[in-house]
């Protein structure tokens, strides 16, 4: 009886792993190298997967508690699609149509932090919803890295579970950045997978205290 | 996994030869010509824009899809002038002439299917003359989103360049040269092409830099321009200058043209970086069209009967004619399938005819092993140091044996708003034809994943979608 209840429980820890309503990651970038070599911009792209009318709407990106160490956001922002906000309020973007951008001036400081929300909700068509970041030099390109389009990082809704991908620059690039630090801060549970996630988590608190007890 | 780079197809060998036929109702002899459009004939999916004419008729404008004629209405009051091009939607653009016109005074026109619009003249005003029936507006190549390049000449100073988007005048093609240092004269510009991106090859009148002279169109010289950027002139020698014949510009800013070379004329070709002498001994070649492979259709000695061949990077490979074709001559345009449509002179019987031919490499189908992979994509990103917008595709061969390369990813039913850059070719073989794919060379082993990097031209900033299908091993794709 006790095999199978621990089976039970390895079980739950394995296979039902809840999905999450959305996922909170903290991000920290190295900018020193950018610093006193000009005006950059932040650069917020949110694609639809496809930008049919069936894929549309279902997720949004929410970024906020800027740190620009010694730096600090400068003029004013420029949306494109379902992008509002500024680097001092915060920025929101949500897939109300397929390509939806914020970009906005900065002045670097020694470090970029901010902390990204994003729902996961893979689109019907196919096709993955992405959320991708770069920095824009004075005129308006990407700062090279090694990324399919020079982004720093993507996260791409996938799944519950979105596929989370970061770079740091190109070799021989211009500035020499290292990949940012993408951790998640926090998971919010579907709302009807509150139990679920209860017993999930209560299944890792167990099997971690027999873990140590041994 | 391995990442994919892409290789181009290379030229074809061997062609099947199509005819046009001439249209019911219209007699089929030697008085009748059918003459492709001037700038690009022939799109990705094989349809042929050509004109049949007839001594006593005016010119009647069609397209041919599969080699079956569909005739396009002129507006009443008006005939055709000539006939441009055909883009990837099976839109047609030419120019009409009212029927009560001055002098060479016409207009664009777009056939959505069958249904003619006419486009209007350039708004600007022009001081030195008032008389709308008078204007000339010539479109030159339209793009896979329908956007034309054209311009309009109301009177000498009152030229313009412009790209119309299916609605409306978007662009303004304009250059100031300078002179001593100081903006001096403002150019006239002549629009030869527009690639799917709206990039512009264009002809501009600039001081003369031998004399000095600072005349406004003493000289011309080609130059690049897209919208938001400086005009950028083209390193060439100042007696290059780009032809009259074909689209002047593919999706990789390539472009041709010719130079002196003795009494005659050689041809060249700029690559996106540099310019190419085609080295084609005298007397006289002329490049005539070009694909978004960087191939282009190459014409040697005028006269007799012209060499045609296909070139790329320097190497020609000369095309044999089938019989009853005598030989064939501009207009003539180059898909990305590698079709060839051409103006053909035919000898039946000892009569000539003049038509319109279109050459299909000809060989067996690759194999289409879609049932053997899965495929999955990823996100979308804006690349705006390109401008195209990038996605991750992934092929992994889930059968238990090898899949033989050349590996090509095909890419079905792209909306118009959307083109694939950077392609190695489109379908000619395996159907739906015109389809744009990208090759490796490499093998898949059994389990072994090829994520490819896509780049998608989409200066609407809309949707991009496609379904999927690989196909493999030698043969045409």
């Amino acid at each position: 009886m006790r095999k199978l209840h621990l089976l039970t429980i390895a079980g739950m820890v394995l296979l039902v792993q809840p999905s999450w309503a959305a996922i909170v990651y903290t991000v920290q970038l190295d900018t020193s190298a950018l610093v006193g070599k000009g005006a950059f911009s932040l650069d917020y792209q949110f694609i639809d997967g496809s930008g049919s009318p069936t894929d549309l709407n279902n997720n949004t990106v929410t970024a906020g508690g800027f740190n620009f160490g010694a730096g600090s956001p400068s003029g004013t922002a420029i949306l494109f699609g379902g992008a509002t906000g500024d680097l001092t309020g915060g920025v929101t973007l949500q897939d109300t149509q397929f390509f939806n951008e914020f970009t906005q001036g900065f002045n670097p400081g020694n470090l970029l932090s901010f902390n990204l929300q994003v729902t996961t909700n893979p689109d019907p068509g196919g096709v993955p919803d992405e959320l991708s970041f770069a920095i824009l030099d004075s005129t308006g390109a990407e700062v090279a890295t090694t990324g399919p389009a020079s982004e720093f990082f993507s996260v791409t809704i996938d799944s519950a579970n979105p596929t989370v991908l970061f770079y740091g620059s190109a070799p021989g690039a211009a500035f020499d950045i290292p990949a940012p630090s993408v951790t998640v801060a926090s998971a919010v549970p579907e709302p009807g997978e509150m139990g679920l996630t209860l017993a999930w988590l209560l299944a890792m608190f167990w099997s971690r205290g027999r873990h140590r007890r041994r | 996994m391995i990442g994919l780079t892409a290789s181009a197809a290379g030229l074809f060998a061997q062609y099947n030869t199509t005819i046009l036929p001439v249209p019911a109702g219209i007699p089929d002899d030697g008085n009748t010509s059918i003459v492709p459009a001037t700038t690009s004939p022939i799109n990705n999916k094989g349809q042929v824009a050509a004109t049949v004419n007839r001594p006593g008729m005016d010119g009647v404008p069609a397209v041919w899809t599969n080699g079956v004629p569909t005739l396009l209405p002129v507006p009443d009051g008006y005939r055709l002038y000539a006939l441009k091009a055909i883009n990837d939607a099976g839109v047609v653009v030419g120019q009409i002439q009212a029927k009560t016109a001055l002098g060479n005074a016409s207009q664009p026109v777009v056939w959505n299917g069958t249904t003619p619009t006419i486009i209007p003249h350039f708004p600007a005003p022009c001081a030195s003359n008032t008389n709308e029936a008078t204007y000339i507006s010539t479109p030159i190549a339209i793009n896979r989103a329908g956007h034309i390049a054209g311009e309009t000449h109301k009177a000498d100073a009152c030229d313009w360049g412009w790209i119309w988007d299916g609605a409306q005048f978007t662009t303004i093609l304009t250059y100031t040269a300078t002179c001593g240092g100081a903006p001096r004269i403002t150019s006239s510009l002549t629009p030869m092409g527009i690639n799917d991106a709206d990039h512009v090859f264009a002809e501009l009148a600039v001081p003369n830099p031998i004399t000095g002279s600072c005349e406004s169109g003493s000289f011309s010289t080609p130059a690049l321009i897209v919208p938001g950027r400086p005009v950028s002139l083209l390193a060439v020698p100042a007696s290059y200058n780009l032809t009259l014949t074909g689209n002047q510009i593919n999706n990789l800013d390539q472009t041709y043209g010719v130079f002196p070379s003795g009494q005659f004329l050689g041809a060249f070709f700029w690559n996106g970086t540099n310019y190419i002498n085609a080295n084609v001994p005298p007397p006289t070649a002329s490049f005539v069209a070009m694909n978004n492979l960087g191939q282009a259709l190459l014409l040697e000695g005028f006269g007799g009967n012209p060499q045609v061949s296909t070139w790329q990077n320097g190497t020609r490979t000369p095309i044999t004619l089938a019989s009853p074709i005598t030989r064939i001559d501009s207009p003539a345009g180059l898909n990305d399938a590698g079709q060839i449509a051409g103006y053909a002179t035919l000898q039946v019987n000892g009569v000539f005819f003049s038509r319109t031919a279109v050459l299909t490499p000809s060989g067996g189908c690759a194999a289409d092993v879609t049932s053997e992979v899965a495929i999955s994509r990823g996100g979308f990103r804006l690349n705006r140091a390109t401008g195209h917008f990038t996605q991750l595709v992934t092929v992994t061969n889930n059968s238990g044996a090898s899949i033989p390369g050349p590996i090509s990813v095909v890419f079905d039913n792209v909306p118009s708003n959307a083109t694939l850059f950077g392609l190695s070719g489109a379908t000619a073989c395996n159907a739906p034809a015109g389809s744009p794919f990208i090759s490796a060379p490499s093998d898949l082993a059994s389990g072994q994943s090829v994520t490819v990097t896509l780049e998608f031209i989409d200066t609407a900033n809309t949707g991009i979608t496609y379904s999927t299908r690989v196909i493999a091993g030698a043969g045409i794709r």
